[in-house]
């Protein structure tokens, strides 16, 4: 049997070629429905992501439809803020991941947009919080945002949001190094695929597929998870003959284990609180509890608490009675019952506190 | 080495790399074979590569020996040799991992290897000489009943010794009041043990009935033993149709073997990753309290029938799937396999049943088991009493535990029910509808005997039985795990609804070519979008 001495075999192969990606898309869109959230992401202005400014989109999966939008800065929400902080308003600067965005819910759902109204009722005070987060960043990349940006516009608070990727995520970006326990600036930009993200977006019909194909998103997803995991592990590496002369010589990129990684990591949350501290504002970090399952959930901070104090919502999660406080089939960010929880523990620890100072007098909210 | 381990891409790369380029050599790609399988089997563990080695010896010198009478001394050296080197090269392995509380070897574990692999071909070179001098009949049986015992043996020993010696204390500790020290060895189980000792003890039996030739090429029947696709779940194939594949030119790859045993592999991988690792997760997810000891009745006794149609599944997705994939690489590499499944819950009977649910062993049970018992020679009593033991012993080549002896046991006494009610399905009797009642009727009969195969215990199917019968009551969960049963098993069915039509094992064929194109389409989005996360060990390998 021979295919290509079949009669025709050139038009099977050309209508196959058409078929096969439109069978696929209805495939997925039947049976196994995709996760679709595009990330809106250019080159900052201090070598690292950022979310473009002014835009909106919206992010589907077979849990959700919810919609993003972004101010002037990048940062999502509607409206811009002015450097220079109003009188009488308390300013919450926050730094993190895809959860410190919201991902997985509406603006008014995230656990920043709650906690901006449960602070404004208890203080009676103008709150703003100003969202720094871009999808996918570490730590590494926050504080470059945090030294460059975050601090001109005068937070009371800044609030980093601990994911557990974000230990790999710091050896990944390679731009910071240990250096006798300190973060020392190594690379000077972290870019990842970047450049073609930002041209292929400029293009309307890749916005849509983006937006809009399961199989684009389903092949892009798969083949972004084995990269990541390829840079995570070329980075890692270290040849067999290389020792480990002292902790200052060891290169953050090329870390030994999972306890390298989290100093790096943690030198790196001690420098964004010293930046901070050192203006006058506080710091607080709050750490991003893994789901196991339902009811289930693990904390992954790799710092003793006693010397990196840190924020956890477990206790409220583990009281939620198994409710769904984690999409189950959209990348795992929180409901909007989880962002409530989140909001709630950081709403009583501020006000416990007294992270933003006393209650305003003869303002309402 | 699993089919889906990103170890064994690279391995099968590169094996077929160097396989065929050698295709005017078949005798270089029986001697490539050899060594790749053992590489393939020793992934698992080094060790128990010189059972392998040991049967291999065993069965070609006993084949001879039965048919001839007389084993050149180049071919017992050569016998010798291979299982001197296979010792030898295992001198410092780590023997440790996996035996428990050793008693045979306690310490110096490889110089105790050597020293027993050579006292075996000592004896077995003694021995040689007053054997030959035997009469044929007499010759004839020692040899045969030497492959037997010596296959058996190392069942025995690996498999089934801990399991009745543990049985064996704990009913003196139950009469007595008092238990024996341990007497088991703490052995794990050698991966695949059942299957390639059954295969390798057919090729002595078969020669001596002169259903085939011995084969005096010892690298053959080492590649008849050990061959890798099938060498840890079957098939469990005979000589008579294997052997003689290893004896000859392969045949050229052309595009029709290509794409059958591509499709075979890509079906096999879609029952594997697609069907029963999602049906794990309802199985694992109802079954998992009552494993650890909790038997508390759920008020919603569907959803344990439901996760028994998720077994049902689960077991026939991965058995079958892995024979699929095993006839798919063999099916490219030039070989022919044979079938191991034909739809098998399209049973109207259960001698219809075991006529479709592992083939090869069950036919192997029939020809060297059922059959010298008497079959159905003697009265029916003899018959049920046949059909029992024979059923209760197949329960057992399973595991070595009770459950298996138990499901077993069931089946031999389906076997015996339905004889003595005279329901004969195959003579075309009865009316559609009337078939398609005892199809169902068989589908819950095997479903039944699933729950006995998959408890660990009695507690569980008795809760199991008393929540389906006394409580068939549906709950959130029960819809839920219902859907997931529907959406990973109903292509499945539908195409073996198809096969079943067609009356062929490849119905594809026969389609247009742009419905084809769809099939594969969806089986390759199946397994890009569906596989389970969480992969599961092929489940026959522990058997």
């Amino acid at each position: 049997m021979n295919f290509l001495g079949q009669p025709g075999w050139w038009k099977r192969f050309i209508l196959g070629a058409i078929w096969v990606p439109i069978g696929a898309e209805i495939f997925l869109r039947l049976l196994s429905p995709v996760p679709m959230l595009p990330r809106y992401i250019e080159a900052g202005p201090h070598g690292v992501r950022a979310n473009m400014p002014n835009q909106t989109y919206r992010h589907q999966t077979p849990e959700y439809t919810v919609e993003l939008r972004t101010n002037s800065k990048g940062m999502r929400a509607d409206v811009d803020f002015p450097m220079k902080k109003p009188e009488n308003t308390r300013r919450i600067a926050v730094l993190g991941d895809s959860f410190a965005m919201g991902y997985g819910v509406n603006l008014e759902e995230t656990s920043l947009s709650i906690l901006e109204s449960m602070l404004e009722s208890e203080l009676h005070c103008e709150v703003e919080i100003l969202n720094f987060a871009v999808s996918g960043f570490g730590p590494a990349e926050q504080l470059v945002v945090l030294e460059a940006e975050t601090m001109q516009y005068e937070p009371d608070l800044v609030i980093q949001y601990f994911t557990s990727t974000d230990l790999v995520d710091d050896v990944r970006s390679g731009l910071f190094r240990l250096e006798n326990g300190e973060p020392v600036r190594d690379g000077d930009t972290y870019l990842p695929a970047v450049e073609i993200r930002e041209f292929l977006f400029s293009f309307a019909a890749y916005r849509w597929l983006a937006g809009e194909s399961h199989l684009y998103n389903i092949v892009r997803d798969s083949a972004g998870t084995k990269a990541k995991a390829i840079i995570a592990m070329a980075r890692s590496w270290k040849p067999a003959n290389q020792e480990v002369v002292s902790d200052a010589k060891a290169s953050p990129t090329a870390p030994s284990d999972d306890t390298s990684k989290g100093e790096l990591t943690l030198a790196i949350l001690k420098r964004m609180r010293d930046v901070t501290e050192s203006s006058g504002a506080k710091f607080e970090v709050l750490s991003v509890p893994v789901r196991s399952n339902r009811s289930k959930f693990v904390e992954r901070f790799p710092g003793d608490a006693d010397v990196h104090p840190f924020i956890t919502p477990l206790p409220l999660f583990e009281q939620a009675d198994g409710k769904m406080l984690y999409w189950e089939r959209s990348h795992g960010h929180w409901t909007p019952l989880g962002c409530r929880l989140v909001a709630e523990t950081l709403a009583e620890e501020i006000l416990r506190r007294g992270l933003l100072g006393a209650p305003c007098k003869g303002l309402t909210p | 080495m699993l089919f889906n381990s990103p170890e064994f891409v690279v391995f099968i790369l590169l094996f077929c790399g160097l396989y065929f380029p050698l295709r005017k050599r078949f005798r270089a790609q029986n001697l490539l074979i050899v060594a790749a399988s053992y590489l393939f089997y020793g992934w698992w563990d080094v060790r128990f590569l010189q059972l392998i080695i040991l049967s291999t010896a065993l069965d070609f010198m006993s084949a001879i020996m039965i048919e001839r009478g007389v084993v050149s001394g180049r071919l017992r050296s050569l016998a010798s040799g291979f299982v001197l080197t296979g010792a030898l090269l295992l001198i410092g392995v780590d023997w440790s991992g996996g035996i428990t509380d050793p008693i045979l070897f306690a310490d110096a574990q490889s110089a105790w290897i050597v020293a027993m692999c050579a006292t075996v071909v000592v004896i077995a070179n003694l021995i040689y000489f007053p054997i030959k001098g035997m009469s044929e009949t007499r010759r004839r049986k020692v040899c045969l009943w030497l492959s037997v015992a010596g296959n058996l043996g190392i069942l025995a020993t690996f498999k089934y010794f801990d399991f009745f010696a543990s049985s064996l204390s704990g009913m003196m500790e139950s009469a007595l009041g008092t238990a024996p020290s341990d007497w088991t060895l703490g052995f794990v189980l050698p991966v695949g043990i059942s299957f390639y000792t059954f295969q390798t003890m057919s090729y002595a039996i078969d020669v001596y009935r002169g259903k085939t030739k011995a084969n005096d090429r010892f690298i053959d029947v080492a590649a008849y033993v050990a061959f890798f696709p099938q060498l840890v779940a079957g098939p469990i194939e005979r000589a008579s149709q294997l052997l003689p594949q290893f004896a000859a030119e392969r045949p050229g790859l052309d595009l029709h073997r290509f794409r059958r045993g591509l499709w075979l592999i890509a079906w096999g991988f879609f029952k594997k990753l697609v069907v029963a690792d999602n049906m794990a997760v309802v199985v694992n997810a109802t079954f998992g309290p009552y494993d650890g000891g909790d038997y508390t009745l759920p008020p919603d006794g569907l959803t344990l029938l439901v996760a028994l149609y998720a077994f049902a599944f689960q077991i026939y997705g991965d058995f079958s799937g892995y024979t699929d994939i095993a006839r798919g690489i063999s099916k490219i590499l030039g070989f022919d396999l044979m079938r191991n499944f034909n739809l098998p819950y399209f049973a109207t009977s259960p001698s219809d049943f075991w006529n479709r649910w592992h083939i090869s062993l069950s036919s192997w049970l029939r020809d060297y088991l059922y059959i010298p018992l008497g079959g159905n020679r003697g009265g029916s009593w003899k018959t049920y009493r046949n059909l029992t033991v024979t059923m209760l012993l197949g329960g057992l080549w399973h595991g070595a535990a009770w459950n298996f002896v138990i499901w077993g046991a069931y089946h031999g006494v389906l076997l015996s029910v339905y004889r003595a009610l005279g329901i004969r399905t195959e003579d075309g009797r009865y009316s559609r509808f009337t078939i398609l009642l005892l199809g169902i009727l068989m589908f819950h009969l095997t479903c039944i005997g699933w729950l006995l195969f998959r408890a660990q215990n009695v507690g569980t199917i008795v809760a199991f039985l008393e929540g389906i019968i006394l409580h068939p009551v549906a709950s959130a969960t029960t819809w839920v795990d219902l859907m997931i049963v529907l959406k990973y098993g109903w292509f499945l069915v539908l195409f073996q609804i198809a096969q079943g039509i067609t009356r062929t094992q490849d119905p594809l064929h026969r389609w247009h070519w742009f419905a084809r194109l769809n099939v594969w389409l969806f089986v390759c989005m199946s397994l890009f979008a569906m596989s389970a996360r969480s992969g599961q060990e092929f489940l026959y390998f522990a058997f």
